[in-house]
């Protein structure tokens, strides 16, 4: 959310660029080095106030100071664990019938 | 100072040897050979001593459990008269999850030791988090460097939680 506001003391996100696409190692795959290699840390602001894209200083919680482009306010962990596969479902269902009946070609 | 990608590199030797106090090249051989065990006489560590660092803050000991199943399904496949028991060593008992636990309860036991001003690694999930649960139980700063998503914003479940579990133990 563009506009949104964080305060001195909130939870936020920052994000910097620590290589560019010419600056990259050079061991890494092609498309990798056609993308910036790309840092983000959470900390808490410093600035009194900030809108999101604007650069800020942030104290991380072992008391560093650093500086970057603020991207979000305390942001959610999204990450879930999908559905089950079906396939994988029945897979289980056949090997138990076997093993119990001690035969795999039964 | 210039903090390119080459630059660094070139540093690397000089920034080993200020930061933990090694230098490598005392151990190097030529151009290619490098003689680990001679650097293991000199900074390892005995075993015994290994088992008790990693006691203090609970790592290893881990459960060792027969899978019957398993074993039973690989008898049914094997040849008649083969098929061994099959066990798994459950490290995921450990602190943090996995077996890295065991090699970051020594690293962050020396760091604490040598009165650095913290531990630092890079990690793709879960040595990071062992890192950062030895750090937090010995109360040592702790930097977790993870590669956690692409440029696309896309990441592994297992990957994200890694790091996430990092975040929550107060590791930057």
């Amino acid at each position: 959310m563009m506009g949104e506001k964080a305060f001195m003391g909130d939870y936020v996100q920052i994000h910097r660029v620590i290589l560019n696409p010419g600056e990259r190692a050079p061991q890494v795959p092609d498309d990798t080095k056609k993308v910036p290699l790309e840092m983000f840390v959470k900390g808490f602001l410093v600035d009194t106030e900030a809108v999101l894209g604007q650069e800020v200083t942030i104290r991380t919680v072992i008391d560093r100071k650093i500086t970057g482009k603020l991207v979000a306010i305390n942001p959610q962990f999204t990450h879930d664990f999908a559905r089950p596969q079906p396939e994988l479902l029945t897979v289980g269902q056949e090997v138990r019938k076997k093993i119990k009946r001690g035969d795999l070609n039964g | 100072m210039d903090k390119g990608y080459n630059a660094v590199m070139a540093r690397k030797n000089e920034i080993m040897k200020k930061s933990i106090g090694i230098d490598y090249d005392l151990f190097e051989r030529g151009n290619y050979a490098f003689d680990y065990e001679k650097m293991m006489l000199e900074t390892g560590y005995e075993l015994d001593e290994i088992a008790r660092i990693q006691r203090e803050t609970g790592v290893g000991n881990t459960p060792l459990i027969e899978l019957k199943n398993i074993t039973k399904l690989a008898r049914m496949l094997a040849p008649k008269g083969k098929g061994a028991r099959i066990f798994v060593k459950d490290e995921a008992c450990n602190p943090s999850g996995s077996f890295k636990a065991r090699r970051a309860a020594v690293s962050v036991y020396y760091a604490k030791k040598m009165g650095y001003a913290g531990v630092i690694t890079a990690t793709s999930g879960n040595y990071g988090a062992a890192v950062a649960s030895q750090a937090a139980m010995r109360n040592v700063n702790c930097i977790v460097v993870q590669e956690v998503f692409d440029s696309k914003w896309q990441g592994q479940p297992e990957i994200l939680e890694k790091g996430r579990a990092s975040c929550l133990l107060e590791a930057d």
